[in-house]
């Protein structure tokens, strides 16, 4: 996790524990972070499908901020497909 | 499908949308700035106004168009109903209901509310067309359309079956693995993630669907708790779909489903047409396809409607499938067949046959949340009616219980609820303040699992039942001999003697002396009870414990003096054999058992049932079965534990129905019949 400025840099890879810190850094800091990015490295794969959660709930709390797989709801995983996110009324 | 059948279906549909638009009303009045709630009534009127003039249901069709003019203006304006909005608004819902079931009888005669309730309506929209309603305020908007999509909003553009199947290498299938894993995942140490690593070793994963929630942020955020309702993905794989499942052998049956992805039996058509009809046909064909396509994606149909009646048939079959497993599994000449592949084969058969028990039960289950809600408009027109603020609250709602249970369930708790409002909560807000309550009047409705049962607790904060005064109206009655000594239990079991009421003014929704005693025979009906426990100046709960099924049972075989007895395993904590020096006896009669830190009392079958009992057996010689029901723990000391077995229960005819602490009887496997225990009446 790095903070750039207006831009928070996530590793995918996170696992729960480090997501739980992440829900706790990001509650104080949600005004003036103005988007987050996701990176992954070479055969990275996500670990923990909160991760996700967690950045829809942030998407929810602050609508004008920039997520860019919630723009285009979706997100090419390679060896785990092209992930696909429809809300739920 | 006939037009008669056609016209089943309707009435079904109508009732169903009927009944919801009862609980959203209720549930629009406590959020009036909720349009998407209100959309939501709007859209069963419509449909319902749609359907009633294709089925030339005139009268119907007529007043729900008036109705749906009003309801639209609300749509479509600031304007918040007023609690007298409502009131018209669940009026016209009981019309509704009137008005179909006069149509579905073809009586000529209008319900007498029907034409005062129009009048209300067609007075609203006067007031709103000639004062307020400009034309925007009614809809315009094309409804259908506006209706067409209406619980997916899916944003992405998703790949069709058929794209993935080109995907393919040879020799590969395709599954669609749909997961559902429940929101304490990531606590029972599971996540959506580690079941895609793990299936890359069965298969390659081509794209993955997850469903969240619109809206998370109305919601305290957990991390811990998982929010993502649903994950589809497509896998091509060479392995079968047990194979794959496999990877998914630690959740629960219902968290996760694995489906062959076969190819449509359209492109056998395709190849015929293409083949004799050459190069054209086979385009015209790849066309129609592609439309047939573009038809079907939208329609994927999660449900199905079958009749309840072959539900049960069904049901009864598998219970008849459970007593023949049962006497494979116990007869003497098939276990004396020292051959490892035949004990194989009947443990497997064993398997499948609780599998398939286990999802039959599961297709009655059904959360009681309907029947909550529907409680909601009781609550409401109760409080209206005897002028009672009150506040209903809610909990577990998601407790499942079987169908048959649902419907019996109904009357009986609408009835404590309006008793509850009627007779338990003071009568005026000053007496309640005075008492240094709420002004308004709590009712709780809960719904829990204890100890195999079901048990649904009605608990209100108001006065309480007067014992004394329930005592002497039972001396009164003579339900209560002069000098009799009643538990507490007991003296307020009374009010469900039939015919008998303490109410001083017999109102209009209960004190008429057919209440309670009805609902005492309701519930028993489905092998039920209720229990009443009550403290003056603070309140009164009416407890209804019901089976978790009426059919089957998991129960601990155990055998007394000779005699084989079953025990809803559910209700067994554990089993042990005490020491001697942890065996108690006070004045000789009475027997405890220290376990741990409780002192449990013993019960013996043989004095329960009382059977011959000439060796009586120390309780350190046998085996104590600890259980738990509503009065606390117990030990109950039976021979031996012979094991543990499904059976299906089987009523023992109105003779033996009434003996103390059985609640049925059991075909064993060798075709005898074994008593079930009552756990509730042992101790």
């Amino acid at each position: 996790m790095y903070i750039d400025g207006d831009v928070l840099e996530l590793d995918i890879e996170m696992d729960l524990e480090e997501v739980k810190a992440l829900y706790l850094f990001i509650q104080d800091r949600l005004v003036y972070v103005e988007e987050i990015v996701l990176l992954r490295s070479k055969n990275g794969m996500p670990s923990t499908s909160a991760l996700f959660s967690l950045l829809f709930w942030i998407k929810a709390k602050k609508p004008s901020i920039k997520i860019e797989f919630i723009e285009t709801m979706n997100l090419n995983l390679e060896a785990y497909g092209m992930m696909n996110w429809m809300a739920h009324e | 499908m006939s037009k008669e059948k056609l016209r089943q279906i309707f009435i079904e549909e109508a009732n169903e949308i009927i009944e919801k638009m009862d609980v959203d009303i209720i549930n629009y009045e406590e959020s009036p700035t909720d349009k998407a709630l209100l959309n939501e009534i709007f859209r069963g009127v419509h449909t319902l106004k749609g359907s009633a003039n294709a089925f030339n249901f005139v009268r119907l069709g007529e007043f729900v168009h008036h109705f749906e003019d009003v309801l639209d203006y609300f749509r479509n304006s600031a304007t918040i109903p007023k609690s007298d909005d409502v009131d018209l608004f669940l009026e016209s819902v009981n019309v509704i209901k009137e008005t179909l079931y006069s149509e579905v009888e073809e009586r000529q005669e209008l319900p007498s509310a029907y034409a005062p309730c129009l009048a209300k309506i067609q007075h609203i929209l006067l007031h709103v067309n000639n004062n307020v309603l400009v034309p925007e305020a009614i809809s315009t908007n094309d409804l259908g359309l506006e209706f067409g999509n209406d619980v997916f909003v899916q944003v992405p553009q998703t790949c069709s079956e058929d794209d993935f199947r080109k995907e393919l290498d040879k020799g590969e299938s395709l599954f669609k693995i749909v997961l559902n894993l429940d929101s304490d995942i990531y606590l029972r140490g599971f996540d959506h993630f580690l079941f895609f690593k793990n299936l890359l070793h069965v298969g390659k994963i081509l794209a993955s669907y997850w469903s969240v929630p619109e809206d998370l942020d109305t919601e305290v955020f957990d991390v811990e708790r998982n929010v993502i309702q649903e994950v589809t993905l497509y896998l091509a794989s060479t392995h079968d779909a047990q194979s794959i499942a496999d990877v998914f052998a630690f959740l629960e049956e219902e968290e996760f489903r694995v489906e062959p992805i076969v190819a449509q039996p359209l492109e056998v058509v395709v190849s015929v047409d293409a083949e004799s009809k050459g190069l054209e046909a086979s385009k015209n064909v790849e066309i129609h396809e592609k439309e047939e396509n573009k038809r079907s994606t939208p329609v994927s149909k999660n449900f199905l409607k079958i009749d309840a009646l072959k539900l049960d048939e069904l049901f009864d079959s598998i219970g008849e499938l459970v007593i023949a497993q049962n006497y494979l599994g116990e007869n003497a000449k098939i276990k004396a067949i020292a051959d490892a592949e035949v004990s194989k084969t009947i443990e497997n058969l064993s398997k499948i046959t609780r599998l398939i028990q286990n999802r039959v039960m599961g297709l009655r289950m059904i959360p009681i949340r309907d029947t909550f809600d529907k409680m909601k408009r009781v609550v409401r027109d109760s409080s209206k009616k005897v002028n009672k603020p009150i506040h209903l609250m809610l909990e577990g709602e998601e407790t499942e219980i079987d169908k048959t249970m649902v419907e019996a369930l109904s009357d009986p708790l609408v009835h404590i609820i309006r008793n509850a409002i009627d007779h338990g909560i003071e009568s005026s807000v000053e007496e309640r303040i005075k008492a240094g309550k709420s002004e308004e009047g709590q009712v709780h409705l809960r719904a829990y699992h204890r100890g195999g049962n079901i048990i649904i607790e009605v608990r209100d904060d108001g006065r309480g039942i007067n014992k004394a005064k329930v005592y002497s109206k039972g001396l009164e009655r003579g339900l209560v001999q002069k000098d009799e000594e009643l538990s507490d239990a007991q003296i307020y079991g009374l009010i469900m003697q039939p015919g008998f009421s303490t109410a001083d003014v017999i109102s209009d929704i209960s004190g008429r002396g057919v209440g309670l005693d009805v609902v005492k025979t309701a519930i028993e009906a489905v092998r039920g009870k209720i229990d009443i426990s009550s403290e003056e100046g603070k309140g009164t709960t009416f407890c209804i414990v019901l089976p978790l099924t009426l059919a089957i049972i998991d129960g601990m075989i155990v055998r007394v003096k000779e005699k084989i007895f079953i025990i809803p395993t559910l209700c067994i904590t554990e089993s042990f054999r005490p020491k001697e020096s942890s065996v108690h006896s006070a004045g000789g009669k009475e027997e405890f058992v220290q376990l741990r830190s409780d002192l449990l009392p013993i019960v013996r079958l043989t004095h329960v049932l009382e059977l011959e009992d000439i060796h009586r057996p120390n309780p350190w010689e046998s085996t104590l079965v600890c259980i738990e029901n509503a009065r606390g723990k117990f030990a109950l000391l039976v021979d031996e534990l012979v094991g543990r077995q499904q059976v299906v229960i089987k009523t023992l005819g109105e003779f033996l129905a009434k003996t103390e602490g059985v609640s049925g009887g059991a075909v064993m496997g060798n075709g005898e019949i074994a008593l079930i225990l009552n756990v509730e009446e042992l101790y």
